[in-house]
């Protein structure tokens, strides 16, 4: 992907209505050694996707000419560019239905721009690998085997329940993605427990109690305050 | 006098004596040339006449009364009560069969005129009633027309009491009241509530009516009558008072209705007023630092700058960054104030804060050694995530502000009973112990508090622990530094159906 990426730069989409940001955010992405093209409104955005192909979309939520969650509904019916939301701090709720709507990522506002860089560049990369073919995933001390179901912790086996696996299983397959709670429950326990938070909360538990023994080492396992949980990224 | 005297029966049996005495004495002068047989026609004639005016008793008194007079004075032998002939005699018992049949349908005509004309006084009483309670623009002002109205329809002195409050056993007297009952009167007023019907015509007491004002199902409150003439009320009076509480009641009923509606109205739309404001300025001012801390952090990581530029542009993030807790903060109190916290309660697990927020807010801490007590087996409690989590981070900053650099923070959580507690301990000076109480308050700084820092965190600590059903407590530790507490009801354990092992 290094590789490519010295050919053809990726190219952004930021879609937001203030122009200052519009502004620093062409600045800081160019200086990334992104190509980045603005536009002011949600409409605009829209036209300029149909027109032009975007590796990846910000989109500030807060946009004055229809609600952002509802260009992004739109943009989701015929494309599947990955978007990273720009929402404000308490906004969870909104969070939660920008990622239910098919949202990548978010950055909470005003964001670090070290933090927006890095959700930029996993989110193109997930993109480009597509489901990840990759049986083997390596994070840290574990290591599973996604084609013969094996977890191991330093080498060492660890068992895990039926459910716990699908779990962590899901987990890898969105490495570096957030997970809303409802979605999670909805693929692991079925849509009639999507509400349950109850089992996503006991088995997380029990999954950081296998996978994570050593309180010191950085966390495998990220918890999104009131929006789900987010795993970190395979090295 | 002979106002009251038209109305009473006495009246109408004199009225009957004086006509036929008249009667009489004309038919003796008649005599003469119409003959005896043709005076029982004119008798006839004047009690046909008479049953228009007075009622079926006296007319029957007038019929025994003229058919005596006829066979004394005027059937042959005369001056006996006597009668000769067989025709006389027929005369005579025809002609009390006739008078009396006539009498009697005439009375039943009057009656019904004069039940019609009952009908429409008291139709139109009601009418004006409900006329003048439309009119009526508040609750009080329904009050005091209906005392009014039903004061002057009477002739009356009206006391109305409605419960005191609500949900209310207790019943007070409106203001404007022209009757203030005393306290047995307003006894016999809180029974005819609970028993929900008329209480009237109690012995040894005024002749008073006390009616429950109800709509069908519990009285609302109480109408207390006493007519000024101190007379009970006819059965007609209470038939139509009846009607005016049963129309009070609705109107009262409405316009209860029409009041809550107005208030849930006003609330939702300040609520969206404060919702928008917050919005709106929470927006204008986090935009322009995120173009700050952006615009700094590219300068910094553009490379090139020199120390001194390196060092300056630190600083703006570092202010850029303090900036933004203050703004977070404001709103935070804002929401609060307002009543605008709606928390997401969902189940939670407590570590999962603790470790989050470390994770998020360590860069405040990292002064100080931050250790962590969370015993395995804490149970799950429901709570908002994000709410919970900033409270933690409130107490763990104010914490590390507190106190001098390299001292220990140690945030803790366990099972105390029914509920969960988190806790914040610092090995710094402790509270003021005469400002513990106060420490929670808006805007309260202690005496001798470092500059800086806005008087919000503690009380957003407890603002957002209150809206998710738990409490906070501040103290001291016995030896030294301060403790902060943050208690959560534990509910019942959530179901969870564990998979076949």
């Amino acid at each position: 992907m290094n590789s490519e990426n010295r050919q053809l730069p990726v190219s952004v989409l930021v879609i937001d209505d203030e122009v200052q940001i519009q502004r620093l955010l062409t600045i800081a992405l160019e200086g990334a050694g992104y190509r980045v093209s603005t536009s002011g409104s949600g409409q605009e955005g829209l036209r300029t996707i149909a027109h032009h192909r975007h590796d990846v979309i910000i989109l500030d939520l807060g946009l004055p000419d229809s609600n952002g969650l509802l260009i992004l509904k739109q943009l989701r019916e015929w494309t599947q560019t990955p978007v990273i939301i720009l929402t404000v701090q308490d906004g969870e709720a909104e969070k939660v239905a920008a990622l239910d709507s098919g949202a990548d990522d978010y950055v909470t506002k005003p964001f670090n721009t070290a933090e927006l860089l890095a959700r930029l560049r996993a989110s193109v990369r997930r993109a480009n690998q597509g489901q990840s073919s990759e049986p083997i995933f390596t994070l840290g001390e574990m290591k599973a085997d996604l084609a013969a179901r094996r977890v191991t912790l330093k080498g060492e086996p660890v068992k895990l329940t039926a459910k716990e696996y699908a779990l962590l299983r899901l987990f890898i397959l969105h490495a570096g993605k957030v997970l809303t709670h409802r979605h999670i429950l909805r693929e692991v326990w079925g849509a009639s427990h999507e509400n349950d938070t109850q089992y996503l909360r006991v088995y997380l538990m029990r999954l950081r109690e296998k996978l994570e023994p050593d309180g010191a080492a950085p966390p495998l396992f990220l918890t999104e305050p009131g929006v789900g949980y987010r795993l970190a990224e395979g090295g | 006098m002979p106002l009251r005297l038209r109305n009473t029966v006495w009246f109408e049996y004199g009225l009957t004596l004086v006509v036929f005495g008249a009667v009489s004495l004309l038919n003796l002068w008649l005599e003469s040339w119409i003959g005896y047989q043709a005076i029982a026609l004119v008798y006839l004639l004047a009690v046909v006449l008479l049953a228009l005016f007075v009622g079926i008793g006296p007319i029957a008194f007038g019929t025994a009364l003229t058919a005596l007079a006829w066979s004394f004075m005027f059937a042959p032998p005369r001056y006996s009560f006597q009668i000769g002939s067989f025709y006389d005699k027929m005369m005579f018992a025809m002609y009390f069969v006739v008078a009396l049949t006539v009498a009697q349908l005439t009375a039943r005509l009057r009656a019904e005129r004069l039940a019609e004309r009952k009908r429409e006084e008291r139709a139109s009483a009601l009418y004006l009633f409900t006329r003048e309670l439309a009119a009526a623009a508040d609750r009080a002002d329904i009050l005091e027309r209906v005392m009014n109205h039903a004061g002057r329809v009477f002739t009356a002195d009206i006391g109305l009491l409605l419960p005191a409050d609500p949900a209310g056993t207790r019943l007070i007297l409106v203001p404007k009241s022209t009757w203030h009952l005393n306290d047995s009167e307003k006894e016999f007023a809180a029974r005819a509530r609970d028993q929900n019907q008329a209480i009237g015509g109690i012995p040894g007491e005024s002749a008073a009516l006390y009616l429950p004002l109800t709509t069908g199902g519990a009285a609302a409150g109480v109408l207390a009558i006493r007519l000024k003439s101190g007379a009970e009320l006819s059965s007609d009076q209470k038939d139509l008072l009846e009607n005016f509480g049963r129309q009070t009641a609705l109107v009262l009923d409405r316009q209860r209705l029409r009041d809550a509606e107005t208030n849930t109205r006003l609330l939702v739309e300040s609520e969206r007023f404060g919702r928008t404001l917050l919005n709106s300025v929470s927006h204008e001012l986090r935009t322009p630092l995120s173009a700050i801390s952006a615009a700094a952090a590219t300068l910094r990581d553009s490379g090139g700058l020199n120390p001194i530029q390196e060092k300056l542009s630190g600083e703006i993030e570092a202010a850029t960054f303090r900036l933004n807790r203050v703004v977070q903060s404001l709103l935070s109190a804002a929401r609060i104030q307002s009543g605008q916290v709606r928390p997401n309660l969902d189940w939670c697990d407590i570590s999962d804060v603790v470790r989050a927020t470390l994770r998020e807010f360590g860069t405040a801490l990292t002064k100080h050694r931050v250790e962590k007590r969370l015993p395995p087996g804490l149970p799950l409690i429901r709570a908002d995530f994000a709410l919970l989590q900033q409270a933690l981070a409130n107490l763990l900053v104010n914490a590390a502000a507190y106190t001098p650099e390299g001292t220990q923070i140690e945030v803790s959580a366990q099972r105390q009973g029914t509920e969960l507690v988190l806790e914040v301990c610092d090995d710094g000076p402790g509270l003021p112990t005469d400002q513990i109480d106060r420490m929670f308050d808006l805007f309260h700084r202690p005496p001798g508090s470092r500059p800086g820092g806005t008087g919000l965190g503690l009380a957003i600590v407890k603002g957002f622990t209150e809206a998710q059903n738990g409490r906070v407590e501040a103290g001291n530790r016995p030896e030294h530094g301060a403790i902060f507490r943050i208690y959560l009801p534990i509910p019942e354990a959530p179901n969870i159906s564990e998979e076949p092992a």
